[in-house]
């Protein structure tokens, strides 16, 4: 085989040029129309008819003879049929074709852009009109006017078609002669073909795919399970909206992760190692806010395909995750949440000018038209019993996370004005007014610490110092945002007791630390120096330590570790109650969300698997756990990160608004484009209903 | 992407592959050889059978057939729709049966109980691709070189209405070499045959482990094939 596209060069340019269809099939449509007038206005003689000698004696001795053997179905991109269908489907003569929802591209189909019946997704119709049009094909060829009623009779069918249906469906499904086309287009001797077929892959669940060159590290490295590398290249390609629908096939909180995420992906990209790695938790939330924006429809409520309901105790974001899987493959499933609102801590342990509560709704929105029913104010224990839950459910999954504060056991910790962080967040995220004072103290130096010291901030307070045991060497640095706000942060620095007048604390007791370095375990120790005890003033105290899961309400014959986390199987996520699974921070203790996300998602598949007598050795959300060998570097040029804007200091402490902005469209492409693509791709959804690269391909079922 | 059937070669995929991973390709005549649906095996037969049926309405020496198409000058509409009736049956009903106990009997001398006759009948149905499409090209031929003459006369007057745009109005109608038309014709049902006896060969080579059985069950096919070939080849050359 000869790639025509090496051998010349020429014919490459030509086939990316967006105008070549156009300029093919604009003289094919004059031609069209041209003969349709002579065959209504022209000689009735056949023989001396230019519809009929041009149509049936040139047309069609060059379609058999020429264009089928040498050139497969190149008349689909010049017939002139479709094409009024076409232009109007798009609003453009030549302009793309599909997908970007940004406002200012192109967007959407013009029509009502509908999927074909999966029934009629066959060639029946072609044979059976072809086998009607060479009935009558005597008359076809010799009498004018049959002829137009035939072939004017099908331009228009094409073009209603495409007012209704989404893409070619009349060439794929009704048209006879491209039946006919479809059938000996096997015999040409032109073929357009991926090069490395290896390297298309399919995007959807539960296809199978050829893995062998490895996936690309940010992919591997995401514990969600996120194919990053093709929701960054669909990006890179302008198609937001696809980019958006990668996202969710692993997550439905595609915003909240494009703020939160700690993105181990970047840490990974490949990129890192030449300047700076892309910006993909960034361009997560680029597509999460322009794609996702309007775009969360009642009906994309997932088909309910099994008898078994789930009930899912916690609507945070592993009890969601794992909701959401289990809609999408085709459960009943019943969320538990104790607060006023779905989330969890992604909703009220997060501040605004981080996680704008209305990102959060909007996804639990999508969450719920997916088919999850969430159940806000119903505590389990106390509203309804666990019991009950395990009677009318035949899977319960525990996903109550670790929202309940850490104690830290000292004197003064009852006193009115000391506050426990994940509470007083809490608080103000459901709307409450808490008056802070002058000065804050928040003892902590993490980032929940550094999240109520903001607050505090936004709150009025002039002065906002966080405590920390660890030194500056020891723990991440103070984010460069919370600093430029006024944080502040005293290292190696311990509270011993909280003092204060009548019942309101207002000073507490601190003390240097030494560092001694981590222990066997990798904790590490510290050393009070004796004499350095100090007094810090504040009006009011929060502590942020820590904090774990409240699991009174669980029967007492379920598992729990030392430290009070629940004991589960690591592969069928099953406690030692059968039925029973658990996952996210109950298990694993406090940690990130998109660890959390990943465990919801597999927490449903075990449950799926649990579900259906399936055994399975490991669940894996990558196709292989093999990295991308080799990515040739040599010829890249060194280019920065786009990065985005943010609000000024000033502004910032008036109100709760989102610190660092949103990239623009333009920002989005450019920093994708610095994406080096190491992973195999699947980008242009190959043969499947959303295909955008092909204007033919609706999934035929083969 | 693995075979031309659904591709209409509008090139987008060319356009927005982000890997620049879509090649071109000339390749050797007859390389896609999988179909993989029965509307598709379907529409194999509805082809070669239209391919034989043409000729003998058209071309051969029972004029009386002519006239019962002809049926809007002649009335004989009774004779028309029997005529089509019987169209209808052989495309539909009849030739699929037959290639239906041609795999039966494909089979039956593979002596392979492992295979699937589904499959088989979907598969060996691509037989008829290649020599269906030379013998449509076979009946295309006498239409350029013989109606295409009326070419030259329509494209000065095309409407009909009396002009002579390239001063060709006039010129009068005369088949082009009509004697030659057998000579293009006879090596194209060959050559039909041979890429079509070469194509169901590898597709039992691709299903049968061993080569004798996939020799073995080819071998009623390829019967049928040269039957059509020689029913061809008497019709074309008289």
């Amino acid at each position: 085989m000869i790639d025509l596209f090496e051998k010349i060069p020429l014919l490459k340019k030509i086939a990316k040029v967006r105008w070549l269809q156009f300029v093919l099939v604009f003289p094919t449509l004059l031609l069209f129309i041209v003969f349709l007038y002579g065959g209504i206005f022209g000689t009735p003689a056949g023989n001396r008819n230019i519809l009929i000698v041009f149509v049936w004696i040139l047309w069609w001795v060059l379609l058999i003879g020429v264009m089928v053997p040498f050139a497969s179905r190149i008349w689909c991109l010049m017939c002139p049929f479709p094409i009024i269908g076409e232009w109007l489907q798009r609003l453009s003569f030549i302009g793309v074709r599909t997908g970007n929802s940004v406002p200012g591209l192109r967007s959407k189909y013009f029509g009502s852009n509908k999927p074909w019946s999966k029934k009629l997704r066959h060639i029946w119709m072609q044979n059976i009109g072809f086998l009607f049009l060479a009935a009558f094909s005597p008359f076809l060829v010799t009498r004018p006017f049959v002829s137009v009623i035939v072939l004017g009779g099908l331009f228009v069918i094409s073009t209603i078609l495409s007012m209704i249906y989404r893409q070619r469906a009349f060439c794929l499904y009704i048209c006879p002669v491209a039946g006919f086309l479809s059938l000996y287009s096997m015999v040409s001797k032109l073929a357009l073909r991926p090069k490395d077929v290896q390297f298309c892959n399919r995007i959807k669940e539960g296809e199978d795919f050829n893995f062998d060159n490895g996936l690309a590290a940010c992919r591997l490295s995401c514990p969600t399970g996120i194919d990053v590398s093709s929701y960054v290249a669909l990006i890179g390609k302008g198609m937001f909206k696809e980019a958006l629908e990668v996202i969710q096939q692993a997550t439905p909180l595609a915003g909240v992760l494009g703020r939160v995420c700690t993105h181990p992906c970047e840490t990974e990209c490949v990129r890192g190692e030449l300047d700076e790695p892309i910006s993909i938790c960034r361009l997560k939330r680029f597509v999460a806010d322009y794609a996702g924006n309007g775009e969360i429809k009642p009906g994309y409520q997932f088909t309910l395909r099994h008898n078994e309901k789930v009930a899912i105790i916690g609507a945070g974001p592993v009890g969601l995750s794992c909701a959401y899987h289990l809609a999408r493959k085709g459960y009943e499933t019943v969320a538990y949440e104790s607060l006023p609102v779905a989330g969890g801590m992604a909703r009220v342990g997060i501040p605004d000018f981080h996680l704008p509560k209305e990102v959060v709704n909007k996804e639990i929105d999508f969450i719920e038209n997916c088919g999850v029913k969430i159940l806000t104010n119903t505590t389990v224990g106390r509203d309804i019993t666990f019991e009950e839950i395990q009677k009318n459910f035949q899977a319960v999954f525990i996903a109550v996370g670790a929202s309940k504060a850490k104690r830290l056991k000292i004197e003064g910790e009852d006193f009115q004005g000391v506050h426990m962080a994940i509470e007083f967040l809490q608080r103000i995220n459901l709307g409450e007014k808490v008056a802070v004072g002058k000065k804050v103290v928040v003892v902590g130096g993490g980032k929940t610490a550094e999240d109520v010291a903001r607050t505090a901030l936004r709150l009025g307070t002039d002065k906002a110092v966080c405590i920390e045991i660890c030194s500056e060497d020891e723990i991440e640095p103070l984010d460069e945002v919370a600093r430029a706000e006024g944080v502040e942060v005293l290292y190696s620095t311990s509270l011993l007791k909280i003092t204060g007048h009548d019942t309101r604390g207002n000073s507490l007791l601190c003390v240097k630390m030494k560092s001694l370095g981590p222990d066997e375990t990798g904790k590490l120790r510290f050393k009070l120096i004796e004499g350095t005890e100090f007094l810090v003033h504040a009006d009011t105290i929060i502590i942020a330590t820590g904090q774990y899961s409240d699991i009174s309400f669980l029967p007492k014959e379920l598992n729990i570790s030392r430290t009070g986390t629940i004991i589960v199987d690591p592969i069928t996520m099953e406690t030692n109650i059968p039925g029973i699974f658990a996952g996210g921070d109950v298990v694993s203790g406090p940690d990130l969300l998109v660890k959390a996300l990943g465990a919801g998602r597999k927490v449903a598949l075990a449950i799926n698997n649990y579900l259906r007598g399936e055994q399975s050795t490991t669940i894996s959300f990558y196709p292989s756990e093999k990295r991308v060998a080799e990515v040739p570097m040599a010829t890249i040029h060194r280019e920065k990160r786009v990065e985005p804007s943010r609000l000024a200091v000033e502004d910032r402490l008036k109100d709760f608004k989102e610190v660092e902005q949103v990239f623009t469209a333009k920002m989005a492409l450019k920093e994708a484009g610095r994406c080096l693509s190491c992973g195999i791709c699947g980008e242009c959804y190959r043969g499947t209903d959303n295909s955008w690269a092909c204007a033919w391909f609706q999934k035929m079922g083969r | 992407m693995d075979r031309n059937n659904y591709c209409g070669l509008c090139m987008e995929c060319v356009k927005s592959c982000p890997h620049d991973n879509i090649g071109l390709y000339w390749r050797p005549f007859a390389a896609d050889r999988e179909i993989k649906g029965y509307d598709e095996a379907w529409k194999a037969f509805i082809m070669m059978v239209l391919a034989i049926i043409y000729p003998i309405n058209l071309l051969s020496p029972w004029g009386r057939m002519r006239d019962w198409l002809n049926f809007s000058e002649t009335g004989l509409v009774g004779s028309f729709l029997l005529l089509i009736l019987n169209m209808f049956l052989w495309t539909l009903v009849l030739f699929p049966l037959i290639h239906y106990l041609i795999c039966k009997l494909s089979k039956s001398l593979s002596k392979d109980n492992e295979i699937d006759i589904k499959e088989l009948f979907k598969k060996y149905s691509y037989a008829y691709v290649p020599l269906g499409f030379m013998a449509w090209v076979c009946f295309s031929i006498p239409l350029l070189l013989i109606s295409g003459a009326y070419i030259v006369s329509v494209i000065s007057d095309p409407f009909g209405w009396g002009w002579d745009i390239f001063g060709t109005a006039h010129v009068q109608w005369s088949p082009i070499i009509p004697h030659w038309v057998p000579y293009f014709q006879a090596p194209l049902i060959l050559a039909g045959f041979f890429y079509s006896s070469v194509a169901v060969f590898r597709i039992a080579g691709e299903m049968f482990e061993k080569r004798e059985t996939a020799v073995r069950s080819v071998i009623p096919i390829v019967i049928l094939l040269l039957v059509i070939t020689i029913a061809l080849l008497r019709l074309y050359l008289g």
